[in-house]
């Protein structure tokens, strides 16, 4: 604590009051921040794993979504053979993590949206042969097409929000969290 | 190309989702992070600011894994519809297709890693129909494209 000396003028706060949120976003995005470099990390070894695996080629999810090959659903397979047991065993355990206290996993109820939200991503993904994170990986492998891919992505989820925010305002009430 | 095999990059994936709900009690979803990165480009304060870097080490790990593999390389080509279209044609086809998978994820609330992995791993029934019903629908319409087109799709 350091002690002001009445008169003395204040150390004075660094930030107009008008700039003050966005001063707090950039302090929030800092990488000093363990939440954020958990979350760059997590995101590093994802993209390795989406080139590496081979997923982050559409020819190679095309000929899955032909039934012409396995792997794909055989990758899912092993995605739950893994991460089931482990956050079942977490609950179990009441769990409490280092940055986000104690672990509450996340359960929806079936909802509309997920069948009429799921129909429309089903659609793109048949088109497109990738989805959100191997369209970014094909995008950075230099396939300029999967630029187009990518900023749909970005054009869609905006696109969805704002629908969502004026219906909402129509309606009184969140249209994607009516069951 | 030698690729990892299945039974390596599922369990790897599969620890992503642990990783992150056992060290942030967070969900992993790799749309949520796209939109994440629009929410900071338009300055909102209430911001995920992890997903937004996740955002970024995402597109910061494809580019290694493909500068590892020799890459990247310059190319206009995108399978059948390269072949089958102009390229005009092909990219208004592929932001059509971007477009309904954004518009179709924030209103199914994840993809294929939101719901796809994360919440069927939680075993959470909402994520279970949205992954049977994306699923389902994607090889109905990849298989109908492929008999429509006389296989050039």
């Amino acid at each position: 604590m350091t002690a002001i000396a009445p008169g003395a003028v204040a150390p004075s706060s660094p930030i107009p009051a008008e700039n003050a949120p966005t001063d707090s976003l950039a302090r929030q995005m800092s990488l000093l921040r363990p939440i954020n470099q958990l979350g760059l990390g997590v995101g590093l070894v994802f993209g390795l794993l989406l080139v590496l695996s081979g997923f982050a080629d559409p020819a190679v999810v095309h000929k899955m979504l032909l039934l012409q090959e396995p792997d794909l659903y055989l990758m899912f397979a092993a995605v739950m053979a893994t991460a089931v047991p482990l956050l079942w065993l977490l609950e179990r355990r009441r769990w409490r993590t280092p940055l986000g206290g104690p672990i509450e996993i996340e359960r929806q109820p079936v909802q509309r949206r997920h069948i009429l939200g799921a129909l429309t991503f089903g659609t793109g993904w048949a088109i497109a042969g990738t989805c959100p994170g191997p369209a970014l990986a094909n995008t950075m492998g230099g396939h300029i097409l999967g630029g187009a891919v990518v900023a749909g992505l970005f054009c869609g989820l905006l696109l969805r929000e704002w629908v969502k925010v004026r219906t909402a305002a129509h309606i009184g009430r969140s249209l994607d969290t009516r069951p | 190309m030698v690729h990892l095999p299945w039974y390596v990059a599922g369990p790897l994936f599969g620890l992503t989702v642990v990783a992150l709900y056992a060290l942030a009690n967070d969900t992993l979803g790799v749309s949520g992070t796209y939109f994440q990165l629009t929410q900071w480009l338009r300055r909102r304060p209430e911001t995920d600011t992890w997903r937004v870097w996740f955002w970024l080490g995402l597109a910061g790990g494809t580019l290694l894994a493909v500068t590892l593999r020799g890459g990247p390389a310059l190319s206009l080509e995108y399978g059948g519809l390269t072949l089958a279209f102009p390229v005009g044609i092909a990219t208004a086809v592929l932001f059509g297709a971007g477009l309904l998978m954004g518009y179709g994820a924030r209103w199914a609330g994840g993809c294929t890693s939101g719901h796809g992995m994360t919440g069927v791993a939680s075993r959470s029934p909402g994520s279970l129909v949205a992954t049977a019903t994306f699923f389902g629908t994607a090889v109905v319409v990849t298989l109908a494209l492929h008999r429509l087109s006389g296989g050039a799709l």
